[in-house]
């Protein structure tokens, strides 16, 4: 074990911006990439229940 | 028409990937008459292909059942394992399979991710020059490497997608470029932040660094490019090109530190030496790499199912979905 105590840890010998940043950013793009194409996957599936909709109105009037 | 015979016979068979560029900013009435005519000529070499095994599949399909003695048998075994292969490149059938993949590079990412930060933080001991400052090094060269790698597994497909005029490889490409653009950023931002304390400098104009921003903005200009095309086909192939061309940067950035004298150190691992890093040092690293990886590969299959259902909305397949049928939390 490399630390004595947590405010050891997060300190990170005096490097924690660098640390911490790098991990930090790191984790939050990768939290928010995923959000992302999963929003897209929704959105494309409700535009596309929209569209299925409307053929089929088009349908019945025709 | 002249001009299409001109560029049939100039560039051969990437006639059409040379008027797929074109016609990004170019709209005027020569250029038109040849993109519409461009197909015809990518007729004998590409667009037979899928249509051709999904034909040969369709007959197997027919055929399968019966023969199932004697030398027929075995003839039949091995048409079916040829054709399992080519089932998932249809959309219809990969969107699914994808589908139920995604939750286990979920798992995996998880599992080495959570062993890797362990290594990282707890086991790894501290560094003789750079203190704990070297710890970045357990995202940096994963995200690098990563960045690396989505490339050439992009520049794969976009290839496969021209060669075969497959639908799926294509959108296989466009699904890698974002999470590749994301690895070739992390790449940048934790080498700059790691380069503050070690370099004294945020950035420096190195044959590493520069290689890799090139990398950066060769991923946004593939995103660029196919977004400005409303044709995904079209923007596939101008696409595919970008991709190929680029190609030539990774081993740009791989060696640079080789050839050029440069601020950056040397490869961390190397095949033909043993490591210079303490083995705790190296395990945190593979398996940081291998978390990155299973993400990679996680969040593109996310993306590869939009895309699937952004571009295949008038298939009929789609249509009989469950989650277009009203369940809209089904997989």
């Amino acid at each position: 074990m490399n630390w004595g105590s947590s405010a050891e840890f997060f300190a990170m010998g005096g490097h924690a911006l660098y640390v911490w940043g790098s991990f930090g950013v790191c984790a939050a793009l990768m939290a928010i990439e995923p959000l992302l194409a999963r929003a897209r996957r929704k959105k494309a599936l409700i535009e596309l229940k929209r569209e299925i909709a409307a053929r089929k109105e088009n349908e019945t009037e025709t | 028409m002249r001009l299409k015979a001109g560029s049939g016979f100039l560039f051969g068979p990437f006639s059409l990937c040379s008027a797929g560029v074109l016609s990004v900013p170019l709209p005027g009435a020569p250029v038109t008459k040849l993109i519409e005519l461009a197909p015809l000529d990518w007729r004998p070499l590409g667009s037979g292909a899928g249509a051709a095994f999904e034909r040969l599949q369709r007959a197997l399909a027919r055929h399968g059942p019966q023969g199932r003695t004697g030398l027929g048998n075995r003839t039949h075994y091995m048409n079916n394992r040829i054709i399992n292969w080519f089932k998932f490149a249809s959309p219809q059938t990969f969107y699914p399979l994808a589908g139920r993949m995604i939750p286990w590079f979920w798992a995996l990412a998880a599992a080495f991710g959570l062993a890797g930060l362990y290594i990282s933080f707890f086991v790894a001991p501290t560094d003789a020059q750079q203190g704990e400052g070297y710890r970045i090094i357990f995202i940096h060269v994963p995200a690098s490497w990563m960045s690396m790698f989505i490339y050439l597994v992009m520049a794969f497909w976009a290839a496969l997608g021209l060669g075969f005029n497959t639908r799926l490889s294509g959108m296989m490409a466009s699904a890698l470029a974002p999470t590749g653009a994301l690895m070739a950023f992390l790449s940048l931002w934790t080498g700059a932040l790691w380069g503050k304390p070690m370099w004294g400098a945020w950035w420096v104009w190195d044959a590493r660094l520069t290689s890799e921003l090139i990398l950066f903005f060769l991923y946004l200009g593939f995103i660029a490019l196919q977004s400005a095309i409303d044709d995904s086909r079209r923007a596939d192939k101008a696409g595919a090109v970008l991709a190929l061309v680029g190609v030539v940067n990774i081993p740009i950035i791989y060696f640079s530190v080789k050839w050029w004298n440069t601020l950056h150190q040397g490869a961390s691992v190397s095949l033909t030496r043993s490591p210079s890093m303490a083995q705790t040092m190296l395990w945190g690293m593979l398996l940081m790499a291998l978390a990155f990886w299973m993400y990679s590969i996680a969040v593109s299959l996310i993306r590869v199912r939009a895309i699937i259902l952004e571009r295949e909305r008038h298939a009929g397949w789609v249509e009989a979905l469950p989650e277009i049928n009203g369940r809209m939390d089904a997989a």
